[in-house]
């Protein structure tokens, strides 16, 4: 039957951004990938406060850039890795220039020595380390106590066994729980790809 | 960051890959994801003037429901109609009319709405596969109930009639399809968008009759004619009429039918249907032309109908004498024949009064609670009793008043001492028939006296006070004294007090009571030891609350039980404790003493006679100065006795010696 655009099509929240230009959409974006930025630059090693100066940086040309954005030609993610690695590159380009101080920047060498695929599957990576870390988070506002307890004792490497001895819990029970918990992360993870990379 | 690293992170790849894994996480959410028509399978269930109703599969709430839309080729104008239905339904919220889940636009912008699909069967077909006038009748007074919820909230059907009324095999009713349906205060605050509706409007305007011929009611077909509650008050009579004859009451051609309606129905020819004759006149009335001469709510007509099937006289029956008792009789007549019987023996007995008590005995341990079945059902039935047979309601009371006092006199046995466990069941029987007494004559003083007994014995206190004083003896004052002060208390055979609101009674009583009065007292703990479960620690200390109670506080006074040995001493500055004792009697013979010791101070002199009734082994009278016995007898039952070795050459010592008792001397006391 024909009654079916009752439901008004569901929009991500990438969607509702380029689509609808919906301020609030932005925001919300705009946090979510400043946030992945803080992340990657953290584990890139970047000191505290160059990173506030690159986030900036990146933000600006992502969001110049997100129009221009093609899903036909490659997945969301990957996108956003060559992005954000093309313009940290082209920031320490700069800076070298102007500084000529090269100490500064020899830890960071490792944004220029690699290949930029190589580069832009480590920054891919911490995309998606970020996205299964906010998952995460969103998991612990719903469910609390014991299951989180356990999942996150199995994320340290401890078998179901150990970690039942640990919280004096059946060894069933562990498994329950961390079933329940790698459920919801998996449908946060789910839905927070298609907020933030589909439209 | 780190924390978790690369274990949480595999999640990822998980999570978002191939959907073959995906329906392992959550094969719901995929199937809910992936649905992309909402309504599958549509089966056509029915099509009226303005729309159609199609049986549909839900893919998203994965049920059967069914979604009505507007008929192909109906415009724009019909709209308005349409929707105002769906609304109208969903204003109606009541477990027996059809409920309505979304009221939408479709693709082409079309409104439709879906609605409940449960019952599989329509009113119509039930009545043709020809159930049974119960289960009809039972069909119809829920429908009542649904038509008279809508009318409380101001709606009208105007087009009630069985096929609009859904049946399942559950015996759940849904009445539906409200097309026609209408709010009865047109200056409703937005009858403007209403108006058109109204009779005369649209619908007619194109050719749509207002109603059904065959249940529509004569003003449905004037137009002009205002149309309310009786409008549907006159369908609901259709309807019963063809719950009962199998057919409309209206047939034929359209013109004919109209034609009929306008004249109505004459109760001749009610008669010569095939109707029930109780259901005759609800028929005639509910069929009336005039809508004055109708019953004027469906509260009415429900109560006649129900009043039928229940197997009474109905209202509009106007029931004379006769009819009423031929009707009580085929209702009642197992219990008419055990009253009447009861009553032939109840004269026979008094007749032969050397008898009666046997007999009144008998019948009430065997009788007791058939007799109380009886008597519930009479009452049930005593307001229409009332109206036939005044007087006899004061007589039957009065005979009522004596079968209980009889119970309350084998409860507490001849001596007053009640007997047994059977007491309670007894006492329960009795407040019964005391309580019905008092339902069939609200002044008989004597049943509200015996109650007021039994509910103070019970530590029903609450009951006491509703009772009140029944005179003003002080005696009644006293016990209300107790009850004002525990007017929560509301225990009975099932629900006693514990220990804690026991001792409380007690303590307050000893307050305010009349030392003397000892039937009652005894009765309370007999009442608590035997309707109690409780441990025999719990029953002790349900005594021990008694025996104090028949001693003054101010008076030094101990008393100490042992239950597993039956031990019992006693022990007091004063010599009052004798009186205690022997006051306490029946409840010593209660507790199966092995072994009764007192030890008093004051000099006076103990009669082992008052001991009279109180079965011991041994007597340790060790600690009581001085000892007569002024009737040898009384003590046959005491194998040993312990008495101060002062007493060695008293005269009783040899005449007790002499009849089989062993004793022993103690220098002093205990």
């Amino acid at each position: 039957m024909d009654m079916n655009n009752s439901q008004e099509t569901r929009h991500s929240l990438l969607g509702r951004a380029l689509n609808l230009d919906d301020h609030t959409a932005w925001q919300e974006l705009h946090d979510h990938y400043a946030g992945f930025i803080h992340f990657t630059l953290q584990r890139l090693r970047v000191s505290p406060s160059d990173a506030n100066d690159l986030v900036q940086e990146v933000m600006i040309t992502l969001m110049k850039k997100l129009k221009n954005y093609d899903s036909n030609k490659g997945r969301f993610r990957s996108w956003l890795a060559m992005v954000t690695r093309s313009t940290l590159q082209m920031h320490y380009r700069k800076m070298q220039s102007i500084e000529k101080k090269h100490d500064r920047f020899k830890d960071h060498l490792v944004l220029f020595e690699e290949q930029d695929e190589v580069l832009d599957q480590i920054i891919e990576k911490q995309w998606e380390a970020y996205i299964s870390d906010q998952a995460l988070a969103r998991v612990e506002k719903t469910i609390r106590g014991r299951a989180i307890e356990v999942f996150k004792l199995s994320l340290t490497g401890l078998k179901a066994k150990e970690i039942a001895d640990q919280l004096g819990l059946q060894e069933s029970s562990v498994y329950n729980f961390r079933k329940r918990v790698q459920r919801s992360l998996m449908l946060e993870i789910r839905s927070l790809v298609d907020e933030l990379e589909s439209y | 960051m780190d924390k978790w690293g690369d274990q949480l992170h595999s999640f990822f790849e998980e999570a978002v890959e191939e959907e073959t894994d995906w329906e392992l996480v959550s094969p719901s959410f995929l199937q809910l994801q992936n649905v992309d028509e909402k309504y599958t399978d549509p089966e056509l269930l029915g099509a009226g003037a303005l729309k159609e109703v199609y049986k549909c599969y839900d893919q998203k709430t994965r049920r059967y429901i069914a979604l009505a839309k507007l008929r192909e080729g109906l415009d724009k104008d019909f709209y308005e109609a349409f929707i105002y239905e769906a609304w109208l339904t969903t204003s109606l919220s009541h477990p027996n009319i059809i409920k309505v889940f979304e009221v939408e636009l479709d693709d082409h912008g079309r409104p439709y709405f879906t609605m409940d699909l449960k019952a599989n069967r329509t009113l119509e077909q039930v009545i043709r596969e020809g159930a049974s006038e119960e289960d009809l009748l039972a069909t119809f007074l829920t429908v009542c109930d649904a038509v008279l919820y809508a009318h409380d909230r101001g709606v009208i059907h105007l087009d009630l009639k069985p096929c609009n009324i859904q049946c399942d095999q559950f015996g759940e009713v849904l009445v539906c399809d409200w097309g026609l349906g209408k709010y009865m205060d047109l200056d409703h605050h937005d009858s403007a968008q209403r108006s058109h509706l109204e009779v005369g409007g649209m619908l007619t305007m194109y050719g749509v009759v207002q109603g059904t011929p065959g249940y529509m009611a004569p003003e449905q077909i004037h137009s002009e004619r205002p149309k309310d509650e009786r409008t549907d008050i006159f369908s609901l009579g259709a309807i019963l009429y063809t719950i009962v004859c199998g057919r409309a009451p209206f047939t034929g051609e359209e013109s004919e039918c109209l034609e009929m309606t306008l004249k109505g129905v004459s109760r001749a020819e009610l008669l010569s249907a095939s109707i029930p004759k109780g259901l005759v006149d609800i028929c005639a009335k509910a069929l009336s032309a005039n809508p004055e001469e109708r019953y004027q709510s469906v509260r009415e007509l429900k109560q006649d109908v129900k009043r039928y099937s229940d197997g009474y006289a109905t209202r509009a029956e106007r029931p004379d004498y006769l009819r009423f008792c031929y009707l009580f009789l085929k209702r009642h007549h197992r219990s008419v024949i055990a009253l009447v019987t009861f009553l032939v023996l109840l004269m026979a007995g008094i007749g032969i009064q050397q008898h009666r008590v046997q007999a009144i005995r008998a019948y009430s341990e065997q009788q007791a609670s058939t007799l109380n079945d009886e008597v519930e059902e009479v009452t049930h039935e005593y307001e229409v009793f009332a109206s036939v047979m005044a007087d006899s309601q004061q007589s039957l009371s009065i005979k009522l008043v004596r079968i209980a006092h009889d119970l309350v006199q084998e409860a507490l046995g001849r001596t007053g001492t009640p007997t047994g466990p059977n007491m309670v069941k007894l006492l329960g029987d009795a407040e019964l028939l005391f309580e019905k007494a008092l339902i069939l004559a609200p002044d008989n003083r004597a049943a509200a006296a015996e109650l007021f007994w039994i509910n103070a014995v019970q530590m029903d206190f609450k009951r006491v006070l509703e009772i009140g004083a029944v005179t003003d003896t002080a005696w009644y004052e006293r016990i209300m004294h107790v009850a004002q002060d525990y007017p929560e208390f509301q225990f009975d055979a099932d629900d006693r007090p514990s220990i804690d609101q026991f001792e409380r009674v007690f303590l307050r009583l000893e307050e305010v009571w009349s030392k003397d009065d000892r039937t009652i007292i005894e009765a309370m703990l007999f009442y608590q030891l035997y309707s109690s479960e409780s441990d025999s620690i719990t029953q002790n200390q349900c005594i021990i609350a008694v025996l104090n109670y028949f001693n003054s506080p101010e008076e030094s006074y101990s008393a100490s039980y042992q239950p597993d040995s039956g031990d019992l001493s006693f022990s007091s500055t004063q010599g009052l404790v004798h009186t205690s004792v022997i006051q306490a009697g029946s409840l010593l013979s209660y507790l199966n003493l092995k072994t009764l010791s007192l030890e008093f101070e004051h000099a006076i002199e103990f009669d082992l006679a008052d001991l009279r009734g109180i079965q011991v082994d041994e007597l340790n009278l060790g600690g009581v100065p001085r000892v007569v016995c002024t009737d040898p007898q009384t003590c046959d039952s005491l194998s040993r006795l312990i008495l101060h070795d002062r007493e060695k050459r008293e005269k009783y010592v040899d005449e007790l010696k002499a009849l089989g008792c062993d004793f022993s001397f103690v220098s002093s006391s205990l």
